[in-house]
């Protein structure tokens, strides 16, 4: 599918470099029904990567693995524990609220749900005119303009601009939210999980859109992503997380072709359309156990329960192991990766 | 326009039925008297307690005052007086449920303790003793009751904010570099007014139906001005004599006008489909 070019001068400015620093975010969960005090729920712990400028980094990890929690941390939606931010030289975490307002022109996040992230009381012209306003750029005649534009530059007919968010597909929705975004013309652009409430049939056009606008727009992504298939057709580099933390990381090429921690080797193993074994990628990787419950983590390492590489030693059991540099720019957080050689 | 009106209507039948009813209250409130113009005050000792007739078409009462130019005058005060209590009430009541919905923390704590305290209280109740304590007298009831509904709007108000501010949207909104202020009354606010307007035309029946309750026990508006309460109140003494007219019209105005608010609070909620967004229907009354 074509996309409209977009008024941009043609040396494209790529925005600076994502640099997260031992960032953490911890929930209080609901009280226990009988008494006590509320549990701690660590939803990310220690999460350190850089991510280069004008790049596609994804963050891959099960369901409940604090991905969206990191999203937020890392677009000021929520404040964290502990750690901080920084992009280019500007440290995020130690923005004020105005700081972080006036910061969104520059960085822009997709919500998880399109379902639910747009205002059912809003036409789609509003909704993505609306940043414009915010930030009081152009005249309401020039909003106009380039919302068209922008619409046209995701792939949406500017007729559609009337339609309320109810009218539209999954697909459109997630368009309008990408619209949204981009209407700003951001330099980092986050995307929390784009296709996965969408059709299969949809999900590669909007795929598609997303590297074609990557291409065409010069911003870095930040991509949340469920499907290891995914991965590998959008992102160059990884960020593979389990149960709130970092256990890999690196290109996503050698991830994906040579993976070393024992949770990503499962996960690949488990995609069907990467590894060889070929049986439903979402149960092996998700039901096989659930993560250990980020309340009562096992001291060690918290793959522990689940992991088919450890033969009971007993650093797995004592020490949480930490991220480390196996190969230039390779990090992965296991004692005995790479297999068997127990040099940690 | 006229389409758009159309298929409103088409999908709320109940409420455009209420409204219309009220409608018609308050049109024989207020054109009534253009039509009928007889003195709702001037006393005729001669012709007391005469039975409807073509003369007097809702009969007299026992001061030989026309029941009819009564009614229609007894309405103009019950509907203003309900609107009145209504507006001020639900103004009050929202901005505080408003704040505590955005603030949390201590004020929240403390507003919203206040409030439950005060809907302890049965809503009847609260405004009884505070007129009573403002002495009888039109406004003083009217305040009372006023008063009585602020814990209901406040109450329902801060649940709201509190639904719709957790809503995805709004913090999509955020993301979007929007203002706080912006945020509140460009997706907050808008998601609750259904809700609220559901709440207040149930407000209005029930403002009616107290001020009449408290005309009724003798300390809203005070004789002679005319008030369906009071006016129950007197034709109470004279059913059993017969004279049913005195006390039947004015109480099935007064029903007429509460179901008819009741109906507009029950269609808003009821038929129309309700997003998942705006989540489960209810119909809070003040009851
Ligand atoms: N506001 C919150 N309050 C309490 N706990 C939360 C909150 N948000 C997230 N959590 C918890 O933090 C953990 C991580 O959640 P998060 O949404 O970040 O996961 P995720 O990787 O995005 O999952 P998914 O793939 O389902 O979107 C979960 O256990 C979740 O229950
Ligand atoms: S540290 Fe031990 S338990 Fe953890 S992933 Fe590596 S081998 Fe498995
Ligand atoms: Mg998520």
């Amino acid at each position: 599918m074509p996309v409209a070019p977009v008024s941009r001068p043609s040396t494209l400015a790529t925005g600076p470099a994502l640099e997260v620093v031992d960032l953490s975010k911890a929930y209080l969960g609901a009280r226990p029904r009988w008494s006590g005090a509320r549990p701690v729920i660590e939803a990310i712990r220690g999460v350190s990567f850089r991510a280069a400028p004008g790049g596609i980094l994804g963050i891959v990890g099960e369901t409940g693995s604090g991905k969206s929690t990191l999203a937020r941390c890392i677009a000021g939606l929520t404040q964290p524990s502990a750690g901080r931010v920084v992009w280019g030289d500007v440290t995020l975490t130690a923005l004020t609220r105005e700081q972080w307002r006036l910061t969104r022109r520059r960085l822009q996040i997709v919500l998880q749900n399109p379902y639910s992230t747009l205002d059912p009381r809003m036409s789609v012209g509003q909704i993505v005119a609306e940043p414009l306003a915010n930030f009081e750029i152009g005249t309401p005649r020039d909003r106009l303009e380039m919302v068209r534009e922008t619409l046209a530059t995701v792939g949406l007919a500017p007729s559609l601009a009337g339609s309320r968010p109810a009218a539209l597909s999954g697909g459109q929705r997630q368009r309008v939210a990408l619209a949204r975004a981009l209407v700003l013309r951001p330099e980092l652009l986050i995307l929390d999980e784009p296709v996965s409430a969408l059709d299969v049939s949809v999900q590669a056009q909007v795929l598609n859109l997303l590297l074609q606008l990557h291409r065409a727009l010069g911003l870095s992504y930040l991509v949340i992503v469920h499907d290891l298939a995914v991965a590998r057709q959008v992102c160059d580099s990884l960020v593979v997380m389990f149960a709130g933390a970092v256990v890999e990381e690196g290109p996503a090429d050698a991830i994906l072709s040579r993976p070393m921690h024992p949770y990503t080797r499962q996960l690949v193993a488990a995609s069907p359309e990467i590894g060889k074994d070929r049986t439903d990628g979402r149960a092996a990787a998700g039901d096989a156990a659930r993560p250990p419950g980020a309340v009562h983590r096992p001291i060690g390492c918290r793959y522990r329960p689940r992991c088919q590489l450890t033969q009971g030693e007993p650093v797995c059991g004592t020490v949480d192991p930490e991220l480390r540099e196996l190969e230039p720019g390779r990090r992965v957080a296991c004692h005995l990766s790479p297999e068997g050689s127990a040099d940690g | 326009m006229w389409r758009r009106a159309g298929r409103f209507v088409a999908g709320r039948r109940e409420a455009t039925a209420g409204f219309a009813i009220v409608l018609v209250i308050a049109g024989f409130s207020w054109v009534g008297p253009l039509v009928w113009r007889v003195n709702p005050l001037s006393v005729s000792l001669l012709s007391s307690l005469l039975p409807p007739t073509s003369r007097h078409p809702f009969g007299t009462d026992e001061v030989g005052r026309d029941v009819l130019a009564r009614v229609m005058s007894a309405g103009q005060l019950d509907i203003l007086a309900a609107l009145a209590i209504t507006a001020v009430g639900g103004v009050i009541g929202m901005g505080i449920g408003l704040a505590a919905g955005l603030r949390g923390g201590v004020a929240e704590n403390v507003s919203m303790r206040l409030i439950d305290a005060l809907l302890a209280f049965p809503p009847l109740i609260l405004a009884l003793a505070i007129s009573v304590a403002l002495g009888a007298g039109t406004t003083s009831a009217a305040l009372g009751i006023t008063i009585s509904t602020i814990p209901f709007y406040a109450r329902l108000m801060r649940s709201e904010v509190l639904r719709v501010r957790a809503l995805p949207f709004v913090e999509a909104a955020e993301a979007s570099g929007g203002r706080p202020s912006r945020i509140v009354t460009r997706h907050i606010l808008p998601h609750t007014w259904r809700v609220m307007a559901i709440q207040a035309s149930s407000v209005v029946g029930y403002a009616v139906l107290t001020l009449a309750a408290l005309g009724f026990v003798g300390l809203g508006v005070q004789v002679p001005t005319p008030e369906w309460g009071t006016m129950i109140t007197s034709g109470l003494s004279y059913v059993l004599s017969g004279q049913w007219w005195i006390g039947v019209f004015p109480g099935a105005l007064l029903l007429a006008l509460v179901i008819g608010c009741n109906l507009v609070a029950d269609g808003l909620g009821g038929d129309t489909p309700v997003s998942l967004l705006t989540g489960p229907r209810r119909a809070p009354t003040p009851e």
